[in-house]
């Protein structure tokens, strides 16, 4: 059994020293603080011989907090406000259309590579924000700790492959690419666009929340007609 | 409320904001019972209703200080997913290139219907 206070230790102390080797490297798109610290920590598990189980129970109490941070992405919302105000009508037809797609195109992408239907549910809700998707499975009972990965994983992929994609189509308004990345690669792209342009950042950290909160009233509804 | 006294005041701001949230959080797993949606959802929404108002300014050092520093509370699930490889493992390949398919495929409609949807 591992003691909470460690698992806690450990965890914070493994992500602040992510945080600072991604500032250290320049902060590429690849090195996320959240995947540089979940390898570093599986790595200091695996030389400790504790189990992952023992530590994800240990860990609670901070993952816990996930529930209050959905409530504190308000904050996001409250600071974009003058951005929202001035595009509203954009913003929200990009953030409605753009999930739709996501959601529609990882149920199909889910069927074609015929994943099965716990690991659909899951990689259906890898578009939006990590604690949206916990609270979306933990209210529905599906798998959290999965959606909670996929969710991580889709904002690293989203903030390697999106930015590039939209330079080619010469899309560079920080207004669209900020939407863009807010949808597709969510709490990583919007952190990795805070160092880079902070007004692409705060359309991404609103159409972070908008789209978590789509998907929180559409994807429970959504996920029961899946065949 | 306003901080006063330097950073003992603006680190009980936010203290208090991060009481705030939780009790938010709590109030909307409550409130489930007769709402059916995540309670931290129903709890954003009391949030943004309580800043609406422009008498919770103060808890925003305390929201912005839990949003900042939300990828340390992931690292946990990710690690968990460890324990799910042997899940996962079969289906490598066709994940990857699902991910990578539907991320972009996502991210360039946003943009392009941003784009198209400010012009009009």
């Amino acid at each position: 059994m591992m003691p909470a206070l460690l698992a806690v230790a450990v965890t914070l102390l493994a992500f602040m020293a992510a945080r600072r080797l991604a500032r250290a490297i320049g902060g590429p798109a690849w090195a996320s603080p959240v995947l540089l610290a979940a390898l570093g920590v599986s790595a200091l598990l695996w030389l400790s011989a504790i189990p992952v189980p023992a530590y994800v129970a240990a860990a609670a109490p901070l993952t816990w907090w996930l529930k209050p941070a959905v409530v504190a992405l308000g904050a996001l919302l409250w600071d974009s406000r003058a951005e929202l105000r001035a595009r509203a009508v954009p913003l929200l037809t990009a953030v409605t259309i753009g999930l739709a797609v996501g959601v529609g195109s990882a149920l199909g992408l889910a069927r074609l590579a015929g994943l099965p239907p716990g690991l659909t549910g899951a990689f259906a809700t890898r578009t939006v924000t990590t604690p949206f998707a916990v609270a979306i499975h933990a209210h529905g009972g599906g798998p959290v700790a999965l959606a909670a990965a996929f969710a991580v994983l889709g904002g690293v992929v989203g903030t390697i492959v999106v930015p590039p994609l939209l330079r080619l189509l010469r899309i560079t308004g920080p207004a669209a690419t900020g939407t863009a990345i807010g949808v597709s690669a969510h709490l990583v792209g919007t952190d990795w666009l805070t160092r880079r342009s902070p007004q692409a950042a705060a359309f991404a950290g609103a159409a972070m929340v908008i789209a978590g909160v789509l998907a929180t009233l559409a994807l429970p509804f959504l996920l029961t007609l899946r065949p | 409320m306003q901080a006063k006294g330097g950073s003992v005041g603006r680190r009980l701001e936010t203290a208090a904001g991060l009481a705030l949230m939780a009790a938010l959080a709590l109030l909307g797993e409550q409130l489930v019972r007769w709402v059916d949606l995540p309670g931290p959802v129903l709890g954003l929404g009391g949030y943004m209703l309580m800043l609406a108002s422009g008498r919770f300014g103060w808890t925003l050092r305390g929201a912005r200080w839990l949003a900042g520093g939300l990828g340390a509370l992931i690292v946990a699930p990710l690690v968990a997913v460890g324990g799910n490889m042997q899940a996962l493992a079969g289906h490598a390949l066709p994940l990857a290139l699902a991910f990578v398919a539907g991320v972009a495929v996502t991210g360039v409609t946003t943009a392009v219907v941003f784009v198209a949807a400010d012009r009009r």
